[in-house]
């Protein structure tokens, strides 16, 4: 019965596409026009143009403020309007030479669906009718107002490349295309969200890929069920692995150059319209420190400085909670001096180590979102009144030791010395579980969420890669960009050992 | 099956096995009975228990490296197999609970006395708890990652009690009788060198098979040199007098030890190593429990057995001894022989299978 | 591949649900009895029994 519906069914969209007239392209311009005006309900900046000629007639329909008006004129009307002059009518020239007279710079095709044209139309291409043909000539000359490229805010660094992404995909595709001039770069594009129809470019490099990587990325895209997107970061989320996990597995950055790095190890980069943060997949715990400007500079220096971005993400994530467990737990293991002092500080202040860690640590973070979300213009009162009521105010009145003020800025600060936002978030929620086990059970709660932690991070994997390759599993060969960066020659030299003997 | 595991992994798993149950227990459980020879018993028990793993490596070759419980099956036929299967995952249970006892132990009498037992030994099963649930593949991944920094720690730690020690606490050497000696090597021979043939049920998951009787008994050699050093070195530090009076010696002298005024405590690296040892040994212990009970229930996942697995070791852990002198002699006393008695069956059922399988 | 974002759930065999009950039974077995304070599997004390003797035939004390 089911399967007799669904022929019927099939049968009756087969004959719809034959007869019906709805989704055609009228050979009336002004029918094309009509239609389109009502099925947008008739908007403020949707344009038509017609000149006519004679009795030939054109029409060019696009929405305003998404193309280039001035060349508009000049490369689709006036070549059209000479041509008619010379030879009178279109009837003499076919669709090829019909496209060659339009001197669009970008590409250009034509469609028999109407319902296609109005989705180009709304992605910023001009259509053009012309009377008498039952198909539309589109061709995308897309500009809209738009940021400049300038420097990412959020992944800066001393030397390197200045340009960051923008909101605008074709500009985006331009900055990776012009760091990989090689015939095999790809981009794949997509169209994600129901209502929004965002599109997006799956891009990677043909046969330097991961492959599975490549076909997990399509197959996740492809399976992706939302009505809307703005950001990669909600796409990013649409698209992890399941199962909960504060960690981040897919990377996210600004920058091209990281984009183009990661797409020459053979991962898979997502870039979206509208917004200038680009993901890159598979991505693994280590590329988190690792930061554009390692392979910019010296290798012993980039070295050192991944070495501290690895202490300083322990350090925001931990300094706390080893304040608590040793103060609460663990006092013979501080030195005796340094006891007597801290013994001294807390005497007096009414709460146990625990909840003084965790109101100051709380105290921060509010500082933190404050910071970001206030005008401008109130910045500095915000600063004035967190360093000096929150630091030297609290602990003169003795709600909170001296020791505690430090140990929470170096925290905070240890928390900005990350190259990924993302990956210091994780450290951020982290601290306050950690804090807990550390008041609990002391150093012992510490190991134990350390050895839960690296279980998790263990069974991590992005895209089907695991999360803490080239640690577990370890391969030897990687580590040479993992704790370290080694001399970009090291390879080479390898190489030539090899080939020498 | 899709369980796949290194050559690497593997060794460290073994490795951490042998080395972190015993670090801190070995020089005690040896010196009592050999004074200032316990280094030698624990010489004489690494050769004993290199050989009897040698022995059962080799078996396990002959056999081409099944699993265990289904060697057990082949071997001894299908009734007798699961008999001896249930024997080996209690085993198994009956080795975790004893570790997380003794994990417990250490955390109330050395490092923060008057504290609760109960919540290291409920935190510690968590994770245990945990990690099984990801599967054994994640304790394999897990090992490999933490070994290298625990290695360092054990390493640093023996480097630094090297200061304070003397030769003068070990001589006369074989001043004991050697049935003194022996005895020491008898405590030492079942835990950890008997017990590791636990580990044999991972065998079959070990990606490439060749020389791996020389990786499983090169872990075993250098966990058990690991602890032959420690012993001379506790000895060399506090004299067989002192030591045999300490359940925990080898963190006693740690504790002694001062690097430098700031540094003056630094027995935590090797509490925060052996805590992580021992963490690995019980889940070890527990992992291959699971698997047991899923060979034995034939099922594809063990989940559903964690927990009342995890319940009942934490139960066991604390019904098995009422006090740690009663767990200490124990250890000391019958212990090896009780796994004695199980690697004696498997090896003979694992001969009978090889006769059955020539005839 | 396909079922990235689902789990399959598995029905028990009758095995399985066999080998479940015993698990839970003894875990709860043993929990109870030492929660109330008898040692409801006495394994150390037969363990003493069986190898304590042969261990003071070995070495004596």
């Amino acid at each position: 019965m089911k399967i007799y519906r669904n022929k019927n069914k099939q049968a009756k969209e087969k004959s719809a596409g034959k007869h019906l007239d709805k989704d055609a392209i009228s050979p009336e311009v002004d029918e094309n026009i009509e239609t389109i005006k009502q099925r947008l309900g008739d908007p403020f900046d949707f344009m038509a143009r017609s000149y006519s000629y004679g009795k030939d007639r054109f029409a060019l329909c696009y929405i305003d403020g998404m193309v280039s008006k001035d060349d508009l004129e000049r490369t689709i009307v006036y070549p059209l309007m000479d041509w008619l002059r010379e030879n009178d009518s279109f009837d003499t020239i076919g669709d090829r030479d019909f496209r060659q007279h339009i001197q669009i710079p970008t590409k250009m095709k034509e469609t028999t669906s109407l319902s296609s044209t109005m989705d180009d139309l709304l992605r910023g291409n001009i259509v053009l009718f012309v009377q008498g043909r039952r198909q539309a000539f589109i061709a995308s000359d897309q500009e809209w107002a738009t940021r400049a490229i300038s420097e990412p805010e959020s992944q800066t660094l001393i030397r390197g490349p200045r340009e960051g992404f923008v909101e605008t995909l074709s500009i985006n595709a331009t900055l990776i295309r012009r760091r990989i001039t090689n015939p095999a770069l790809r981009f794949k594009s997509f169209v994600i969200g129901k209502v929004t129809k965002t599109q997006i470019l799956v891009t990677y490099i043909e046969g330097y890929v991961n492959e599975n990587a490549l076909k997990e990325v399509i197959n996740r895209i492809e399976s992706v069920d939302t009505l809307e997107v703005y950001e990669t970061g909600m796409l990013e989320e649409l698209m992890e692995e399941k199962g909960y996990s504060p960690f981040p597995t897919i990377q996210s950055t600004e920058r091209p150059d990281v984009v183009c790095s990661a797409l020459t190890e053979g991962k898979v980069s997502i870039l979206m319209e509208g917004t200038p943060f680009v993901l890159i997949a598979p991505t693994t715990f280590m590329s988190f420190f690792q930061a554009a400007e390692d392979y910019y500079t010296r290798f012993d220096l980039s070295t050192f400085i991944r070495m501290i971005r690895f202490i300083s993400f322990w350090i925001s994530l931990a300094l706390p909670a080893t304040y608590v467990a040793l103060t609460t737990f663990h006092q013979e293991l501080i030195p005796t001096n340094l006891l007597v002092s801290l013994a001294a500080q807390r005497e007096g202040i009414p709460f146990p180590a625990l909840i003084e860690a965790l109101v100051m640590e709380g105290v921060f973070e509010i500082l933190r979102e404050a910071g970001i979300r206030m005008p401008r213009q109130i910045g500095p009162a915000v600063s004035i009144v967190g360093a000096i009521v929150i630091g030297e105010a609290a602990v003169a009145a003795g709600l909170v030791s001296p020791a505690i003020v430090i140990v929470v800025s170096l925290t905070a600060i240890a928390s900005f010395a990350n190259p990924y936002y993302s990956i210091s978030g994780s450290a951020r929620l982290l601290r306050f579980i950690l804090m807990l086990f550390a008041a609990s059970a002391g150093i012992f709660g510490m190991i134990v969420f350390t050895l839960a932690l690296f279980i998790h991070l263990v069974s991590l994997k992005s895209l089907g890669q695991p999360f803490l390759s080239p640690l577990a599993p370890l391969s030897v060969k990687k580590q040479k960009d993992a704790f370290f960066r080694f001399p970009l020659w090291w390879e080479d030299r390898k190489k030539k050992k090899k080939v020498g003997g | 099956m899709n369980l796949q595991v290194s050559r690497f992994q593997f060794f460290s798993i073994v490795l951490n096995f042998i080395i972190y149950s015993s670090i801190l227990m070995a020089p005690g459980i040896t010196v009592i009975n050999a004074k200032q020879d316990g280094w030698l018993s624990m010489l004489l028990a690494l050769g004993v228990g290199l050989a009897a793993n040698f022995l059962y490596l080799m078996l396990f070759k002959k056999h081409g490296y099944p699993s265990l419980f289904e060697l057990m099956d082949r071997s001894a036929g299908k009734w007798i197999g699961t008999a001896l299967n249930i024997v080996i995952v209690f085993y198994a249970l009956h080795l975790t609970a004893m570790v997380v006892r003794n994990l417990s132990n250490f955390m109330i009498t050395d490092v923060s006395p008057y504290s609760s037992p109960y919540i290291y030994q409920i935190l510690i099963l968590l994770v245990v708890a945990y990690t099984s649930y990801h599967g054994v593949k994640n304790l394999f991944l897990i090992s490999e990652l933490f070994t290298p920094f625990i290695s360092l720690f054990v390493i640093g730690s023996l480097i630094v009690i090297i200061k304070h020690f003397k030769i003068i606490e070990l001589k006369p050497f074989f001043y004991n009788p050697p049935s003194a000696i022996l005895e020491g090597a008898y405590s030492t021979l079942g835990f950890p060198f008997i017990e590791i043939m636990l580990a044999g049920a991972f065998l079959t998951y070990v990606k490439r098979k060749d020389k791996l009787v020389s990786i499983a008994l090169s872990a075993i050699a250098i966990g058990g040199a690991v602890l032959v050093i420690t012993v001379i070195l506790v000895i060399g530090n506090d004299s067989a007098y002192i030591v045999a009076r300490e359940s925990y010696p080898t963190y006693s002298v740690m504790r002694d030890v001062s690097l430098t005024t700031t540094f003056k405590r630094v027995e935590i690296i090797i509490g925060i190593a052996w805590i992580i040892g021992l963490f690995f040994k019980i889940s070890t212990c527990f992992c291959v429990a699971m698997m047991g009970i899923k060979h034995l229930s034939k099922s594809k996942t063990f989940r559903g057995y964690i927990v009342p697995c995890a319940i009942l070791v934490w139960a066991m852990s604390n019904g098995l001894h009422k006090t740690f002198i009663d767990f200490t002699n124990f250890v000391s006393m019958d212990w090896t022989l009780y796994w004695f008695t199980l690697y004696s069956f498997v090896i003979i059922t694992m001969l009978i299978g090889l006769a059955r399988k020539r005839a | 591949m396909q079922d990235w974002k689902t789990t399959m759930k598995a029905n028990k065999t009758t095995r399985e649900k066999i080998v479940l009950a015993i698990v839970w039974g003894f875990s709860l077995y043993y929990i109870i009895g030492y929660l109330a304070g008898i040692d409801p599997f006495p394994i150390t004390v037969w363990l003493k029994a069986i190898y304590g003797p042969i261990y003071h035939t070995l070495f004596g004390g």
